[in-house]
């Protein structure tokens, strides 16, 4: 059939509109795609933050032993650090050579030569801040004799608005802080807290 | 945007995520349909590559309609998020937990294992301010209620922070407007129960409410 020229140069317009149509379409999908894409990439990202700081504050646990490691299986956890670091490094996590090699040395060694509970409590703490990491961290510094620091960390928390029952577990430690006669008063459990903070911070280096 | 107010974020009602019934399955496009190619194809989704690439797969097209399974879960526990923040945060969970995955429990018991715990950390985030973009997310829905998106956010901490009746009732008698015999039946309580569970619940979003906007 022969196609007169306003037919032709119809056919040429409505061709050219089309391309320009799925251009847009395809340019419209790939905006709407992309900043999704990374928003979920984010949730990636802090989910292996969020879970590589579960697993040194439960190191912490394991590392003070006792009844802080109860309800914790050292071989379970072993197996869950290896798990985190692979998928980890295939999503290209980056991290610090001090929290690199503090990881290290928690694979595969007994807790007795892992980095000092504080340390790693502080890591997780320092990965995800929550009341949880937070607890743990209190823990380890309980055990490690640092009164002062576990009452500055709780007064912040119980400073703060709080919904849930981490508040209870807070003024349960307080508690048990004044029960031993270990809670300093205001001002002498204040003072050391920045100071002492940041020395296990250079020490993990999270 | 969706809400996540009505359990119905893609169009479909609750009971039609992951049925296998015939009709709902053979339609190629619909929630059932790709629920049931999901447990037929999981491994070609969720293994052998990255989680990034388990993400990308994830959310191209919704292949394990994620999405609708979302809003069966924010009804089951009265909670009130926006559904694509907790969407990401599924799909999220899911690539990153896929290499793990060998077929058991079953997938849509796997899946929803995965969006109750994704629930429960967007929670904790929440009362624990670890999430600053948390608020911004609820704009859309605050506006219409003259509410701030901060305000809106508190008052969804408030509720969350009620036990499991309370919020259901919150959401089906409050939000949904749903009638309360109905309601009741479903909730497996009395009228008067579900009524005042839900009036405690009021109560609690209201007090942060006016507490922020006197």
């Amino acid at each position: 059939m022969k196609i007169r020229p306003e037919s032709a140069r119809l056919a040429r317009e409505l061709e050219q509109a089309r391309a320009e149509h799925v251009l847009r379409f395809t340019l419209l999908c790939v905006g709407c795609a992309a900043p999704r894409l990374l928003r979920a990439e984010a949730e990636l990202a802090l989910l292996h933050r969020r879970e590589l700081a579960r697993l040194l504050s439960e190191a912490a646990l394991l590392r003070l032993g006792g009844a802080d490691a109860e309800g914790i299986c050292g071989e379970a956890w072993q197996l869950a650090l290896g798990d985190e670091l692979a998928s980890a490094a295939t999503d290209g996590a980056q991290y610090s050579e001090a929290l690199r090699s503090a990881l290290e040395r928690c694979s595969g060694a007994s807790a007795e030569l892992w980095p000092p509970a504080a340390g790693l409590a502080l890591a997780g703490c320092v990965l995800h801040d929550t009341d949880r990491t937070r607890l743990r961290l209190a823990r380890a510094w309980q055990a490690q004799g640092e009164f002062g620091l576990v009452l500055a960390l709780a007064q912040e928390a119980l400073g703060r608005e709080s919904f849930g029952s981490s508040r209870e577990r807070w003024l349960a430690l307080v508690a048990q802080l004044e029960g031993n006669g270990e809670a300093p008063s205001v001002q002498e459990a204040s003072a050391p807290a920045e100071g002492a903070d940041s020395d296990d911070r250079s020490c993990v280096g999270a | 945007m969706q809400t996540g107010l009505a359990g119905t974020a893609t169009g479909e009602t609750p009971d039609q995520v992951g049925t296998t019934e015939s009709g709902a399955a053979q339609r190629p496009g619909s929630n059932a349909g790709r629920a049931e190619a999901a447990r037929a194809n999981w491994r070609t989704l969720l293994a052998g590559a990255s989680p990034r690439e388990v993400l990308a797969r994830l959310l191209a097209g919704d292949p394990l309609g994620l999405r609708a399974r979302v809003a069966v879960a924010l009804a089951d526990h009265g909670y009130v998020f926006d559904p694509d923040r907790v969407l990401l945060r599924v799909a999220a969970r899911v690539a990153r937990f896929s290499s793990r995955y060998r077929g058991q429990p079953e997938l849509d018991a796997w899946l929803r294992g995965n969006i109750d715990e994704a629930l429960l950390e967007l929670v904790e985030d929440d009362r624990e301010g670890a999430d600053q973009g948390a608020a911004s997310s609820l704009a859309v829905l605050a506006q219409p209620l003259g509410l701030s998106a901060q305000t809106l956010h508190r008052a969804t901490i408030a509720l969350h922070a009620r036990t499991l009746a309370e919020r259901r009732a919150f959401r089906r008698l409050v939000l949904e407007v749903g009638e309360l015999d109905l309601v009741a039946r479903e909730l497996g309580m009395s009228a008067t129960e579900a009524a005042r569970a839900a009036r405690r619940a009021l109560e609690a979003v209201l007090a942060v409410a006016e507490e922020v906007q006197p």
